[in-house]
């Protein structure tokens, strides 16, 4: 992983505990304290004494890890500009990030969402489901079984009678 | 275990399986699915019933909706404008609805029927998304009360409340402290008929229970006219001091009244009503259509006049027949109040000074529409149980 430029004393000192984190497919990440702890799944796992040097997670890929890890390491930094700063500038530049960062296609945002789950990163769960229902919100039923992947177990009596109940949501 | 391969570019096809293996996986989890429904409009997720059994399932879960209030404060979006034909039997009270959001919307109801009862059905009070109806007629002297949610079409039938003489059943309901909601009844004492007892029903505990002593009531104090507010109905009186009822501590106690202003003969409540949890009074001189296009909006919790001197100038304003049907706080420091004026429903903003029409009326039906605003129902999405 490519170390953060950022020109503010950073939290992550080279003097910070570090943790290694290892992917589903065997690779390994060195990342500080404060990032590994975004994860309250971690969080838990430290606090509960699995102090090992490596933690295994064995839901998330390199690929989607490394995503998942730059959420973290901006957050962990812009949370600590929030304290130095103030609110209002660093509030704005989460936004900013946050949205270019979410800018991906519908495959990886699954993936996140699974690994913000598992991992238990709150924020980044937040911002995954946030970002599906942004996509899903104006589509019909049956845009949302295709991207879904969804059968209609309903017949069409069933459905018919639904869909007549609530007419007005279909307009 | 789950593989996660992620394709940005290239092999299609692996591409999509992977998508469609991990879309299942979310929408497999309940707890996933749910934070994603979570954060979708009440017209999303009415739409989205349709999908499959297992989101019909979900989006109608009682704690699923519940958190989907707690998440989602909800705001007026439309009114319900009860036109009553009540010179033409039979006595069927037709609603009409208006979009606050300007655009022409279908209305969840034109009037209300409940399957189990062929009776028309009238529309005693709005609060929070849920809606108080009553049976147009008596059943063997009594009216039937029910609790409905337009959105979900859901709706409770309430059990007789025990007293013999009911003057009135209100709704207490406020998702953002409870998925339950109260009613609460007044009737004539039965001990002593020169005062009146309340009951009060809990949709979590069920039957009606006697609130404890009776009371009397000031002449001035109008049981039609009752807000729920700060968790506790609110009655209006045009004397010194009307009443209010806690819900939850069961208490009754007084609520001094704004007092008549100097040149004032009478005053006559205009608009009575609650939005973003303030109380609103509008009041006006005489029991005559107003003669004036200034007035004072009253907040009363607060005593003081938030909008003194409001003008309303317009070229179509022929007359100053019109009422109030609706303030509508914003969440910011803009309000705005929806009036009628002849056959007309504009959208007032009291902050610049602006309007624009929402709906027109039609001309005879505007005539029987009251002036004091009492024909007008708050329309507020929410996925509410009853």
């Amino acid at each position: 992983m490519a170390s953060s430029s950022s020109s503010l004393p950073s939290p992550s000192s080279s003097s910070s505990k570090k943790f290694i984190l290892r992917s589903s497919d065997g690779k390994h990440f060195e990342v500080d304290e404060a990032v590994a702890l975004q994860s309250e799944m971690i969080k838990q796992m430290v606090e509960d004494g699995f102090g090992g040097d490596v933690i295994p997670l064995l839901n998330v890929s390199s690929i989607v890890l490394s995503k998942v890890i730059d959420y973290c390491k901006k957050h962990v930094e812009l949370d600590f500009k929030k304290k130095m700063d103030g609110d209002n500038e660093a509030h704005e530049e989460i936004k900013n990030w946050d949205s270019e960062y979410i800018n991906v296609g519908v495959d990886e945002l699954y993936h996140l969402i699974m690994a913000a789950n598992y991992l238990h990163i709150k924020g980044l769960l937040d911002l995954t489901c946030q970002k599906v229902a942004d996509i899903i919100k104006g589509k019909q039923p049956e845009q949302i079984r295709k991207i879904f992947n969804i059968e209609n177990d309903f017949t069409p009596e069933e459905e018919q009678e639904i869909r007549k109940e609530h007419s007005w949501a279909f307009e | 275990m789950i593989s996660c391969k992620l394709h940005r570019t290239g092999d299609q096809n692996s591409s999509s399986t992977g998508a469609q293996h991990s879309s299942a996986v979310i929408t497999n989890s309940n707890d996933l699915l749910s934070e994603i429904l979570l954060r979708l409009p009440v017209k999303s997720l009415v739409r989205f019933k349709s999908v499959s059994k297992q989101w019909l399932s979900q989006i109608s879960n009682p704690r699923f909706t519940h958190n989907h209030c707690l998440r989602n404060p909800s705001s007026v979006s439309g009114l319900f404008l009860r036109i009553s034909l009540i010179s033409l039997p039979p006595e069927k009270p037709n609603f009409d609805f208006i979009s606050l959001d300007g655009k022409p919307t279908m209305a969840p109801f034109k009037s209300l029927m409940f399957s189990d009862d062929h009776e028309a059905i009238d529309l005693k009070q709005s609060c929070n998304g849920l809606l108080c109806c009553r049976s147009f007629r008596r059943n063997r002297g009594k009216h039937n009360y029910y609790i409905y949610n337009p959105v979900t079409k859901q709706y409770t039938t309430l059990p007789q409340p025990k007293g013999i003489s009911v003057f009135c059943i209100h709704l207490a309901f406020d998702p953002q402290k409870s998925p339950h909601y109260k009613a609460v009844c007044v009737s004539k004492s039965d001990t002593n008929s020169e005062s009146y007892q309340i009951e009060i029903y809990s949709s979590e505990t069920g039957p009606w229970r006697l609130s404890k002593g009776s009371f009397s009531v000031p002449l001035s104090l109008e049981f039609d006219k009752a807000v729920f507010w700060n968790g506790a109905i609110n009655w209006y009186s045009f004397g010194e001091a009307s009443l209010y009822f806690n819900v939850d501590q069961e208490c009754l106690q007084t609520m001094p009244m704004p007092p008549l202003p100097e040149k004032w003969d009478t005053k006559r409540c205009r608009y009575f009503g609650e939005s973003q949890g303030h109380l609103h009074l509008i009041e006006m001189d005489g029991y005559n259509a107003p003669c004036t296009t200034h007035f004072d909006v009253v907040e009363l919790d607060a005593f003081t006049i938030i909008y003194p001197n409001m003008v309303l100038e317009g070229e179509s304003f022929i007359s100053y027949a019109f009422s109030i049907l609706c303030l509508v706080r914003g969440r910011e420091e803009e309000s705005c109040m929806v009036l009628r004026i002849i056959d007309e429903v504009i959208l007032y903003n009291v902050q610049d000074n602006t309007y624009k029409k929402l709906h027109d009326l039609s001309p005879t039906l505007g005539d029987l529409l009251a002036y004091d605003g009492s024909d007008s129902y708050p329309y507020v999405e929410t996925l509410s149980c009853v």
